[in-house]
């Protein structure tokens, strides 16, 4: 079998589709409480003027702004949408150079399959780590607020209209 | 001194965070999601859609044959190699499936993303489901897959003598189609939990059309396979994606209406009036 798929239509259909992707990658907002010395991930509901709405697994919370010390607004940078397509490209093409290498050998015998098995699930398994280390790499940004409410013009009313304007952030 | 805080909400939409998976929920969940399927399926509310789906079918079945020249045209005016079928005809056997899921595990791990485990979990959950009711479909209605037919549209021999069938499995399995099950099983789950990334839905069509074109070309499908299939693939995936989140729904929060008696942290007493709308 010769290994044609990096001149085809095909693969160039995908490449362009990731290329025009979004590279966005949600934020995640963290706060620390008066009462805590860190900071603690939490999945936003909505923003209010007195309250900070957030989901937890027992249900809707509510934090009083008064009981909050600051909030950080986390984002990591995504990769450029070229760095993303190159890596895209190459994990379908590792996935293909695999099917055909071993499909030499098809019909699979069980201890065959099983490595088979092996194979795709190990593979794929370090794709996604190495993926996520590299991603790591990427310096994160953070917004970190301190929370003044009585400074109305301040970045926690900067902030705070951010967070009730910018529905994306919510939890879906 | 006291104070009053009112809180009120107006959100619509449904809150959902994902909880992380057990090592073997996905084989766990699979007979309550046959199960669920069915009855989701077969009652009287679904009846259009069925009579829809058959008729499709029916309809596809009678044009099987020419269909498949158009397919073979498709490929002979674009150009592209049988090699190239082959790449097409294996984005839904299920290794890339595995391989995507492995890998939203290994990314999952790494981040401690319970979104991406959740969505591991439930792309090998719907795969097997699917599995398991296009096997049972297959042993049942014996359809000539097209490289082997031995009539214009591949003769069906309902319920086949089951040694006859794994001695000469292409006789016997052509309908429905796993292939197409399995990759719009994974399309379902990963554009259901990512719905912020917005290529996977075109992406995911795209890769079942070429899936459904490359088999046609090999030779091992019929397009008249591929409704059933979609089908099977498409209700696991929801149900899978369903099971695996914690939804809040807006009615145990939504119009409601309580006071409770509130200290801050500088001392102050009061009432908190929470109306959600």
């Amino acid at each position: 079998m010769s290994f044609d798929l990096l001149t085809s239509w095909l693969q160039k259909t995908i490449v362009v589709l990731i290329l025009f992707s979004s590279p966005a990658r949600s934020v995640s907002l963290e706060v620390k409480l008066k009462s805590s010395q860190q900071f603690k991930k939490v999945w936003l509901h909505r923003a209010e003027q007195d309250f900070l709405v957030v989901v937890t697994p027992s249900g809707v919370d509510s934090l009083d702004w008064d009981s909050v010390q600051g909030v950080r607004i986390k984002k990591t940078n995504d990769f450029h949408p070229t760095k993303k397509t190159f890596l895209y490209f190459g994990y379908f093409t590792f996935f293909y150079f695999l099917l055909e290498t071993m499909y030499v050998e098809a019909p699979f015998s069980v201890p065959q399959f099983l490595g088979v098995f092996t194979v795709f699930g190990g593979s794929g398994a370090v794709g996604g780590y190495a993926y996520a280390k590299l991603l790591e790499q990427n310096k994160d940004e953070y917004l970190s607020v301190e929370i003044d409410k009585q400074n109305k013009n301040g970045k926690f009313q900067k902030t705070l209209d951010f967070l009730i304007s910018n529905k994306k952030y919510q939890t879906k | 001194m006291c104070s009053v805080f009112i809180f009120l909400g107006s959100s619509l939409h449904a809150q959902t965070i994902y909880k992380k998976p057990g090592m073997v929920d996905f084989i766990k969940n699979i007979p309550s999601d046959i199960s669920e399927y069915t009855k989701q399926t077969l009652c009287y509310e679904n009846a259009q859609n069925i009579g829809a789906m058959t008729l499709g079918t029916g309809l596809l079945i009678y044009y099987d044959d020419k269909l498949l020249d158009v397919s073979n045209n498709i490929r002979e005016q674009g150009g592209w190699s049988k090699q190239v079928d082959w790449y097409m005809e294996h984005i839904g056997d299920g290794y890339l499936q595995l391989y995507v899921g492995s890998s939203l595990i290994g990314y999952g791990f790494y981040n401690n993303d319970d979104r991406a485990l959740q969505s591991a979990s439930q792309i090998f959950e719907s795969v097997f489901a699917s599995g398991i009711l296009v096997q049972l479909f297959k042993h049942v209605t014996g359809r000539e897959s097209p490289f082997v037919a031995t009539t214009p549209t591949g003769r069906w021999r309902p319920f086949p003598n089951q040694v006859d069938y794994h001695n000469h499995v292409p006789n016997y399995d052509a309908f429905p189609s796993g292939h197409v099950a399995t990759i719009t099983a994974m399309v379902v789950v990963l554009s259901e939990n990512y719905p912020e990334h917005a290529f996977i839905k075109p992406l995911g069509f795209l890769a079942i059309a070429l899936n459904g074109l490359g088999m046609m070309n090999t030779g091992v499908h019929w397009i008249s396979d591929y409704p059933l299939g979609i089908a099977l693939g498409y209700g696991l995936a929801k149900i899978a994606v369903k099971k695996g989140r914690v939804s809040k729904k807006n009615n145990n929060i939504n119009n409601s209406f309580s006071i409770f008696p509130s200290i801050n942290h500088r001392g102050n007493v009061g009432f908190s009036i929470n109306y959600t709308l």
